[in-house]
């Protein structure tokens, strides 16, 4: 498929052209060197906003204000700036000598005290050190000021002793903040921006058409480019790192967050550059990324339905990791949306390099007569469109209609809400579309032939008799043979084998509880009718096809059992679902009709539902 | 060597190609001749690859197209119509890409480059090339792999006369060597100077297919121009030689020794082109 001798050939190119290129490699500098200014700076915290009457010689009232974002001292008279801010912390600053300009001249350090009605006791020691930290901001003097506390006047705040304050902004925090988030915008310039560019530069002066025309194929160029910008992102976002912290550089983590998050950009890019002709389109489609990051950035943290678009936003992800690890706490790699972020950058890739490569193949006479099949690379990508569905779509949704009545008065629904969002939602929603665009027909080109339809119900539901009972012959061995040897015990074996299991089958259990009839009815036709439908469909009706005009029969019917077990995502059952996978292969293969598979699907569903019903 | 189908192609519902059909030898030098958007980029548009047509059938040699596009690619070489050189590159970077996708000796770029007369300019980028500099670095880049087959899009379009001649006399030993050459012009003199055969097309279909000489022979008209020493001076006479007493009236002058000149009123391909669909070249 791709040769790697053409990937090395078209890299050099792109590292030539990038030489070639000084604008780039000025860009990459003015982010290292602002990256290294930064790390290497102490930083400055203006969040405390205090209004500073300063009493000097006790003689004319002042007030001091300091600005968050200048550091500088405006003097108002106390009136006039309560009028004008409306503020109300105001802090009186008292000279203790005569004169501050006095002291200065003499070189004494000027003496002041400090006291307020309005701030509390811990505030004003927090005002004295910011004080005495950044008296030349504040107070425009170069000498170590003196600052004291008056004493507490009255008994409306109490006296208590004075803790040493540790402030709750570490200036470190921001300092790991905004190198974690340069990092992260870097990686996206790189990865997404500049290889939108790219890619899209080389369309329009249509120099990858002279490559295309050379022995080099389209997906080879599309990863020589990708993996050279990769490799550009990935050095200076750990230059960045490098520079503030070496020690990341050695975190497996690192370099997993990176590289995901770098080729899910490169996959961003490519799938941008497969429907962008002109230079004039890619440019506001990647400043205007840029800018929604923005905003979403500033405005996600303050409006609550913005916040989970937001979390779903892979810079979100790569952030976090990286403010994780500057931070020193061990990331949990076990967190769920670390493997669901890698597995959506390892399968996205493949998806928008097929694409990239779809749109720039040689293109076939439209009326060509030739027999549409299914090939595996359909089955990818309807296999990913249903991963990014459970992963990234589905949570998404969930997170806007969760507060819906019908969810919160009906968790039944809820629930089996989620259980389509594995698989029956997304392949309802791209089976129909994939078979109409690529072969312009209807449901049996996927196997639903009709010729005898009962026949094959019926040879679909003795295979499930079968099956059943030869299970019940060996859970009824397993009952005699192993289970005596683990009595004794005080948990049950279930509890033993799968923890999380048993916490699931809890849950339902509560959940199930007190269902009406049509709760049953409706969860029944679901689980009975359409999940078995549609993933026959897709396991038997397109990968199993797929993989048969590949590999032949055998590693068709193992193939794609396995991949259905797996994707049932639960290790405890796989041996069953692998099993079932086995069955309606063979059963599909003898048949050659996917109604003989449905049928065995939907008694095994209705069978462990009416287990369900009755055990609970 | 390539074989060309009924290949028709829509854009919505403008017909840009109308069921074409040609065949090519190998070794000739076959123009593709007619006016702006007669059809002729669309037609090397699908030849490589970029456009889909709605029916039709090319086979290169004994390949289709479409079914053995990767085999068939570095058989082939294409100069478009407009320069996609990676400009910041010099000529002889640009070049040494292409001979190690195509897995040539470094050599041969500096062969191409000498051949193309760009051997002074090879470490120059390509950007501050001219027009005519471009279009000889891609034709230099597109002979790099000694292609069987040449595709070459208007080659000569708004170069000055030098280059003119270098790229047409290139063209020639192309042909010579046994590369067939497919060259699409809207310019009638070119196309009768180097092409062995030439289509006409016309909005999107092929009107007639022949030689130059074919062309002139079928639709000039048989009329000579005979100046002409009689006793009572100079005189010019136009001969129609399909009639009998013209013929006559000639050979009895020719008797006498009374002919100066005799000039063939020769047809152009622009006239054959009126001739064959009823409107002016333009």
């Amino acid at each position: 498929m791709i040769r790697f001798r053409y990937l090395r050939i078209l890299f050099y190119k792109e590292l030539l052209y990038f030489l070639a290129n000084p604008a780039l490699w000025v860009l990459l500098l003015l982010f290292f060197v602002m990256g290294a200014l930064v790390s290497v700076s102490d930083v400055i915290l203006q969040r405390d906003v205090f209004n500073i009457v300063v009493v000097e010689g006790g003689s004319s009232d002042f007030l001091a204000f300091v600005e968050q974002n200048e550091p500088k001292v405006s003097v108002y008279s106390p009136r006039a700036f309560r009028k004008k801010k409306g503020l109300n912390r105001v802090v009186s600053l008292r000279l203790l000598s005569d004169s501050f300009e006095e002291d200065l001249h003499a070189g004494r350090a000027p003496a002041l005290e400090i006291a307020s009605d309005e701030l509390s006791q811990t505030e004003l020691v927090r005002l004295r050190d910011l004080l005495v930290k950044n008296s030349f901001l504040y107070l425009q003097v170069e000498v170590p000021v003196d600052i004291r506390l008056a004493a507490p006047r009255g008994d409306s705040r109490p006296a208590g002793p004075v803790e040493v304050l540790q402030s709750v902004e570490d200036p470190e925090d921001f300092k790991r903040m905004f190198m974690a988030l340069l990092i992260t915008i870097s990686l996206t310039i790189i990865t997404f921006s500049l290889l939108s560019f790219a890619f899209v530069e080389e369309k329009q002066n249509r120099t990858i058409l002279a490559i295309l025309l050379s022995p080099a194929r389209s997906t080879e160029i599309a990863l020589a480019k990708g993996l050279f910008f990769i490799l550009l992102g990935l050095s200076l976002a750990a230059s960045l790192a490098g520079v503030y912290r070496p020690d990341i550089l050695t975190e497996p983590v690192f370099w997993a967050t990176l590289v995901s998050g770098a080729l899910l950009y490169m996959s961003m890019a490519l799938i941008v550059a497969s429907f962008v002709e002109r230079q004039s389109a890619v440019t506001p489609i990647c400043i205007g990324y840029l800018f929604f990051l923005g905003i979403m950035f500033i405005l996600a943290p303050r409006f609550t339905a913005l916040y989970p678009i937001k979390n779903h936003l892979p810079e979100n992800f790569i952030f976090s990791v990286l403010s994780f690890l500057f931070d020193g706490t061990p990331f949990p790699v076990y967190a769920s949306f670390f493997w669901d972020f890698v597995a959506v950058s390892l399968v996205l890739p493949v998806v928008a390099v097929g694409v990239f490569s779809r749109r720039m193949a040689c293109k076939q006479p439209a009326m060509a007569t030739r027999v549409p099949r299914w090939t595996l690379a359909d089955c990818a990508l309807i296999l990913a469109f249903c991963l990014l569905f459970q992963f990234v779509l589905a949570p998404m949704i969930f997170s806007f209609i969760r507060h819906l009545p019908i969810l919160t008065r009906h968790r039944m629904s809820g629930i089996l809400l989620l259980y389509l969002a594995v698989f029956a939602v997304p392949l309802i929603l791209v089976l129909p579309a994939y078979m109409r665009i690529k072969f312009r027909k209807g449901f049996h080109e996927i196997g639903f032939q009709s010729s005898k339809p009962l026949r094959d119900l019926l040879s679909g539901a003795t295979w499930f008799c079968l099956y059943m009972g030869g299970l019940l012959l060996v859970s009824w061995l397993l009952v005699a043979t192993v289970l005596p040897g683990l009595a004794g015990s005080d948990s049950s074996l279930l509890e033993r084998l799968n923890p999380q299991q048993v916490q699931f089958l809890r849950t339902a259990r509560n959940l199930l509880a007190g269902l009406g009839t049509w709760h049953w009815v409706l969860f029944g036709a679901v689980m009975g009718i359409l999940v078995p439908v549609l993933e026959e469909a897709y396991f038997r009706g397109c990968l199993l096809n797929a993989l048969r005009d590949r590999w032949g029969p055998g590693v068709a019917v193992v193939g794609s059992a396995l991949a259905f077990g797996l994707l049932h995502m639960n290790l405890l059952l796989l041996p069953i679902y692998f099993l079932l996978g086995i069955l309606t292969g063979l059963l599909y293969q003898r048949t050659g009709n996917l109604l003989a598979p449905v049928a065995f699907h939907a008694l095994n569903n209705l069978a462990s539902i009416a287990v369900l019903s009755v055990l609970l | 060597m390539l074989h060309v189908q009924g290949l028709t192609v829509h854009f919505g519902s403008f017909v840009a190609l109308n069921h074409i059909s040609f065949r090519l030898q190998p070794g000739e030098i076959f123009g593709f001749l007619g006016p702006n958007g007669a059809g002729k980029t669309t037609t090397l548009k699908v030849l490589t690859g970029q456009i889909r047509p709605m029916e039709g059938a090319v086979f290169i040699g004994e390949q289709s197209l479409w079914e053995s596009f990767d085999d068939l690619k570095g058989r082939v070489g294409y100069v478009p119509d407009f320069d996609n050189h990676l400009e910041e590159l010099t000529a002889h970077q640009n070049l040494s890409l292409f001979c190690r996708l195509y897995r040539l000796p470094k050599e041969r770029a500096r062969q191409v480059l000498e051949t193309v007369e760009l051997l002074g300019e090879r470490d120059q980028k390509v950007k501050n090339f001219s027009k005519g500099m471009k279009k000889k670095l891609t034709i230099a880049r597109e002979i790099l792999h000694l292609p069987e087959l040449i595709y070459l899009d208007e080659p000569t379009a708004n170069l000055d006369v030098h280059s003119t001649a270098v790229i047409r006399s290139l063209l020639k030993r192309l042909a010579g060597d046994g590369t067939t050459v497919f060259c699409t012009t809207h310019n009638m003199e070119e196309a009768e100077e180097l092409c062995d055969r030439i289509a006409f097309l016309d909005q999107g279909k092929i009107v007639e297919i022949d030689t130059p000489e074919g062309f002139r022979t079928r639709y000039a008209e048989p009329l000579v121009r005979v100046v002409l020493e009689g006793p009572e001076g100079r005189e010019t006479r136009l001969v129609r030689l399909d009639q009998e007493d013209d013929r006559a009236f000639l050979a009895e002058r020719v008797r006498l020794g009374q002919i100066v000149t005799i000039h063939s009123d020769s047809t152009s391909l622009k006239d054959v082109f009126l001739e064959l669909t009823g409107r002016e070249f333009h």
